[in-house]
């Protein structure tokens, strides 16, 4: 991807989560949590489409896109999440 | 399809594969939500079909309701007839809620997923599809071939919200 293109799209990025705090203000607050999710996946899908991404990349792509299409409960969720974290904190120490 | 299988079977489809969709598909979708009911027969509807990538891409920048990437978006807008947005009638809305009902039924006969949205950034999307001051943009209807198709949600039993000649006190 040319760094035109890269720029577009983080610029639709960015145009996600600026319309997304603004519609906050009259959503449930759960929707929050959502919209951090889905900017996360929009993000990551980023920079796969832009050779950005690895194997560890690529894995944290999968499980938020399990995450986001799924209809896990609460619980569920933040199980999810916790153990995402963990991982990234791990990856975190060999970076 | 019969119209009970479909209307039993139908989900919220939040993923899509990137299979287009058909003109001669989008043709009859656009045919049933203008055959929905609407109160005094006004029709005072407008629907707007988004199909090219880009701009189904600019589209999900300014509807953070939109999961995943769909193949089509209609818009589904309400005349205000020179009124303001909250001083016209419900019934209008309803008119629009029956339409996209249509919408989701057919799409779903077609073979095709698809997700009612709510949340989306209504000057947004007024201003990048240049919809005139006189119409609003009530609801979006995102469309495209299932990548999965989710189970079905837990429904009310009919015990609870069903009564027969009166309502009877539990």
């Amino acid at each position: 991807m040319e760094l035109t293109e890269i720029k577009n799209e983080l610029l639709l990025l960015v145009s996600y989560m600026i319309t997304s705090a603004r519609g906050l203000y009259d959503e449930p607050e759960e929707y929050g949590i959502f919209r951090l999710i889905d900017a996360t996946g929009r993000l990551l899908a980023i920079m796969e489409s832009s050779g950005m991404s690895d194997d560890f990349i690529a894995t944290l792509r999968e499980q938020i896109d399990e995450e986001r299409e799924s209809s896990m409960d609460d619980d569920a969720q933040k199980r999810h999440l916790d153990m995402m974290v963990l991982k990234i904190a791990k990856e975190l120490q060999n970076r | 399809m019969e119209t009970l299988e479909a209307i039993r079977t139908r989900r919220s489809v939040r993923s899509y594969t990137s299979e287009p969709i058909d003109d001669a598909d989008l043709q009859k979708i656009i045919e049933a939500a203008a055959s929905a009911p609407s109160g005094g027969n006004r029709q005072s509807w407008l629907f707007i079909s988004v199909c090219d990538p880009k701009n189904i891409a600019r589209m999900r920048a300014i509807c953070p309701g939109i999961v995943g990437i769909p193949a089509g978006i209609i818009v589904l807008c309400l005349d205000l007839q020179g009124q303001k947005r909250e001083n016209l009638p419900i019934i209008n809305y309803l008119d629009i809620g029956a339409a996209m009902q249509n919408i989701l039924l057919v799409a779903h006969d077609l073979g095709l997923g698809g997700c009612a949205i709510g949340s989306f950034h209504v000057e947004g999307v007024k201003e990048f599809l240049k919809i005139p001051d006189h119409m609003e943009p009530v609801l979006l209807t995102v469309l495209g071939k299932p990548k999965s198709i989710p189970s079905a949600p837990r429904k009310k039993p009919l015990q609870e919200i069903y009564f027969h000649e009166s309502y009877k006190e539990k």
